[in-house]
């Protein structure tokens, strides 16, 4: 429980001060699993812990790592790993994009697009990238927009109630 | 319930009927308006809590992701609602977004401490509902509502309550107005029946009957109890009536008994002081003593006159008696009270005591001892002074020697008396035939003959023409024969006269030897014949008889002869029928009658009547003409009756006298024994002897 609110509260207190961006990502990210539900056959065992791919650096990896380490999804605990193979890609439920990595996104969008497989980025044309979920500050809070269409295409269902707090819904499919 | 106490049913049932009915509808009202408050309430916090639920399901993201733009705006959603005051978002305990309603008070309440939880403030509910996702606690909804809008409500409920119950009232009071009737109406009716009846005394009077509940049966019981009321009053009043005329008789009955009874303690008053006065006065000593020891206990007034001494004196000394008795005296009289006691009856003795002033009273004692369960309980009796009795008795006795000696004088004197009146009687007869004599001779024609003789020696020159012509001489010779014939009647009459004289001096004569007669043969016995006797008797009274033209009737049985003093029985006959003839010689009538008989009368005895019609004898005189000197002629003595009464006796005869009264005649009864032999005679004879 404490490390539930120091985990709660951390993100709280770093969205209004020094929180690190990639703390307020890692918690966004852990947040959007719950609003997503991913079909049974995204999983291989009954118990399998939801795999989390990190196309990026290792400090956000670990940063995202030590979030998640003991939070559960969906019944499901979180496995985080460091990707830099596009072919690695399939073998994850979310993947996540780090800025600089984003022309992966458009790399594995084919091979990917029809899996149950949540992509996360942070750049401007990560949606056009075929990307579902985009961070994006504004005003000095963190945003995101989404393509709903994406979600759909791979068999994800996105809450309506996350698709209210996006800041931007892409109309239309990827590239 | 003091509003019971007073009223009349009618009110009661009324005022039952109201106040059930308003307590009902109040309490119903009360029932549902609580219901419906708290289902106001319920209401209200149900949709609270499902606005809560609603916004905390909405905002989970926007929780998630501390949105606050997103909580703002999911709250702004309230505004649909108007009873949300306020709401507020708290996202791990900070508050993410807040909502008010306009003119609400920008106040928040403090972050919730527990999970969900409401709670009802003076107008609102402070609703937290925490919200959830996947097991995690992500923030918590905090919605205020307005709770003025229950008691808007409350006051439109309690205004229809009012209303309500007011309209109610009216049709309950007007409802039971109307149907209180069914039971105060019968009640009513008994009320107003029993007060007729209590105020009349009226027991006649029915309830009459309208249903057959229980005020049916109360009325029937009413009416059978008025029944049993009158039936009562009725045997009451008979037994009433009877009683009082058992009182009035009892009363009667009672005033009688006290009339009787004052009557009777009058009589034994006045019986009481008669009886007090009649001790007193009573020539005697009543008194009451000691049955052993003879101790006066009382003695009456006389007691003191008797022996001089003072009552208490008779009381005061136990032995009062013995010693006062006279010496002589005093073991007799003991003797014979003791012997008195022994015999337990009343006894009478005499005896002597000395009085005070030392002389010696005879006393005459009667006394009886009285018992009691056999015991004598005292010894009663009177004390009566018989010392002048005493003294009379010797004086009596005295007396009756001179008396003795007397008798036989007056018994000789008696027989001499008997002697005289029988020659008195015939002396009567002589007195009157030589009076009738005197008169007769001394008024004799004989002297007109001197004048005649007188004349014709004046004549007796011419005594042939005298005789023939001078008309006093024309008239002698006729003279002459007539005074011849005069003188020769009176001759005859005088010459009758004479007779009779000689006859009754013959008769005296007679008595006169017949007395000697009798006086020397009186007391012998002879037998003789009643029959010739009789005749005798009336032949010596034959003379007055006839001069008086009195008719004798005979009836003459044949009876015995007997033995008896000849001389006695004549003196009686002869005394009848001188009686007899005086009775009918008074009595002046025409028809004068005498009749004798003699026959045997049915107690074998001779019985010799004389009846006369005469004057009779009046019934007072009648036991006393054979006292001696009773008489009722104006010349008698008294004796004759007298005299043949004691003479009858002496024969052992009777003569006894009936007459039905003054002017019915009388009859002289003289019975004889057939067989006279009487003691008496000696004596007699012996008395006439020594005459």
């Amino acid at each position: 429980m404490l490390v539930l609110l120091s985990v709660l509260v951390r993100p709280a207190a770093a969205q209004d001060a020094q929180v690190s961006e990639a703390d307020l990502k890692a918690a966004f990210l852990f947040n959007f699993t719950k609003f997503i539900e991913w079909p049974a056959e995204a999983f291989p065992r009954e118990d399998a812990p939801v795999s989390v791919g990190v196309y990026g650096d290792e400090a956000f990896t670990a940063t995202l790592r030590a979030l998640l380490a003991d939070k559960k999804a969906h019944g499901r605990a979180f496995n985080v790993k460091r990707l830099v193979n596009p072919a690695d890609a399939k073998t994850c439920q979310i993947l996540y994009f780090r800025e600089g990595e984003t022309r992966k996104m458009g790399a594995v969008y084919d091979a990917i697009k029809k899996l149950p497989i949540l992509t996360v980025g942070e750049s401007d044309d990560f949606l056009d990238q075929g990307g579902m979920f985009n961070f994006f500050f504004e005003d000095k809070q963190l945003r995101f927009e989404v393509n709903p269409a994406t979600a759909e295409n791979a068999k994800l269902t996105v809450s309506s109630k996350l698709l209210r707090l996006a800041k931007n819904i892409r109309k239309g499919g990827a590239k | 319930m003091n509003l019971f106490a007073k009223g009349t049913i009618k009110q009661k049932l009324m005022l039952i009927i109201m106040i059930t009915c308003s307590a009902v509808l109040l309490l119903a009202s009360a029932v549902i308006l609580a219901f419906e408050v708290a289902s106001f309430k319920e209401t209200l916090k149900r949709n609270t809590e499902v606005m809560a639920q609603v916004i905390g399901a909405n905002s989970e993201a926007a929780l998630r992701f501390k949105d606050k733009e997103a909580g703002k705006e999911f709250l702004g959603a309230l505004k649909a609602e108007p009873y949300v005051l306020s709401a507020c978002l708290y996202s791990e305990g900070q508050v993410l977004a807040t909502y008010y309603r306009e003119g609400a008070p920008q106040q928040l309440p403090p972050p919730p401490s527990k999970d969900d939880s409401f709670s009802f403030e003076k107008d609102t509910l402070n609703l937290f509902h925490t919200v959830r996702y996947d097991g995690d606690v992500i923030g918590t909804v905090f919605i205020q509502s307005d709770l003025r809008a229950v008691r808007e409500r409350l006051k439109t409920y309690l205004g229809i309550i009012a209303v309500v119950m007011l309209s109610a009232t009216v049709v309950a009071f007007l409802l039971s107005l109307r149907l209180q009737r069914f039971i105060s109406a019968p009640i009513s009716h008994l009320a107003e029946t029993a007060n007729k009846v209590a105020q009349q005394k009226n027991y006649s009077i029915r309830a009459t009957k309208v249903s057959d509940d229980e005020m049916g049966q109360l009325i029937d019981r009413f009416n059978e109890m008025l029944t049993g009321i009158q039936e009562r009053d009725a045997a009451l009043l008979r037994a009433q009536d009877g009683l009082e005329r058992r009182v009035d008789e009892r009363t009667k009955e009672l005033q009688m008994e006290i009339r009787e009874r004052s009557r009777v303690e009058n009589e034994l008053r006045v019986s009481q002081v008669k009886f007090e006065t009649l001790v007193n006065s009573i020539e005697g000593v009543v008194w009451e003593a000691d049955p052993k020891s003879f101790e006066f206990k009382f003695v009456s007034q006389q007691a003191e006159k008797l022996l001089g001494f003072a009552r208490n004196d008779w009381t005061a000394d136990p032995a009062f008696w013995m010693d006062h008795i006279y010496t002589d005296d005093q073991v007799l009289a003991h003797g014979l009270r003791m012997k008195a006691l022994q015999q337990e009856k009343p006894t009478q003795i005499e005896y002597r005591m000395v009085a005070a002033d030392g002389r010696i009273v005879w006393i005459r004692e009667i006394s009886t001892f009285i018992f009691e369960n056999g015991q004598p309980q005292a010894l009663r009796g009177v004390f009566f002074d018989i010392t002048e009795q005493k003294q009379a008795e010797e004086e009596l006795e005295s007396l009756n020697r001179k008396l003795l000696e007397s008798s036989r004088q007056a018994g000789m004197a008696e027989v001499a008396t008997g002697v005289l009146h029988n020659v008195g009687n015939v002396l009567n007869s002589v007195n009157v035939s030589s009076t009738l004599i005197c008169d007769q001779v001394r008024n004799s024609r004989a002297a007109r003959l001197k004048d005649v003789v007188l004349l014709l020696n004046k004549n007796t020159g011419d005594l042939g023409n005298f005789i023939t012509n001078d008309p006093k001489g024309k008239i002698i010779p006729g003279y002459l024969t007539s005074l011849s014939e005069r003188l020769s009647a009176e001759q005859q009459d005088l010459l009758k006269e004479l007779e009779l004289l000689t006859k009754n001096v013959e008769h005296i004569k007679e008595i006169v030897a017949m007395q000697q007669n009798y006086a020397r043969v009186s007391g012998i016995i002879e037998s003789l014949s009643i029959r010739n006797l009789v005749e005798d008797a009336l032949q010596m009274n034959a003379a007055a008889l006839a001069r008086h033209g009195i008719l004798v009737i005979r009836d003459f049985h044949e009876v015995p002869v007997i033995s008896v003093d000849k001389h006695k029985v004549l003196q009686i006959l002869v005394n009848l029928i001188r009686n007899a003839k005086y009775a009918i010689d008074a009595a002046n009538r025409r028809d004068k009658r005498l009749s004798v008989s003699i026959k045997v009368n049915e107690r074998q005895m001779i019985e010799i009547t004389v009846t006369d019609n005469g004057i009779g004898i009046a019934p007072e005189n009648l036991t006393r003409i054979f006292s001696h000197g009773f008489t009722t002629k104006r010349d008698g003595h008294g004796f004759g009756l007298h005299s043949g009464a004691l003479a009858a006796k002496e024969m052992g005869g009777s003569l006894s006298a009936f007459s039905e009264g003054s002017g019915k005649g009388a009859t002289f009864i003289l019975q004889l024994p057939l067989n006279a032999h009487h003691k008496a005679n000696v004596e007699h004879r012996n008395g006439v002897k020594s005459l």
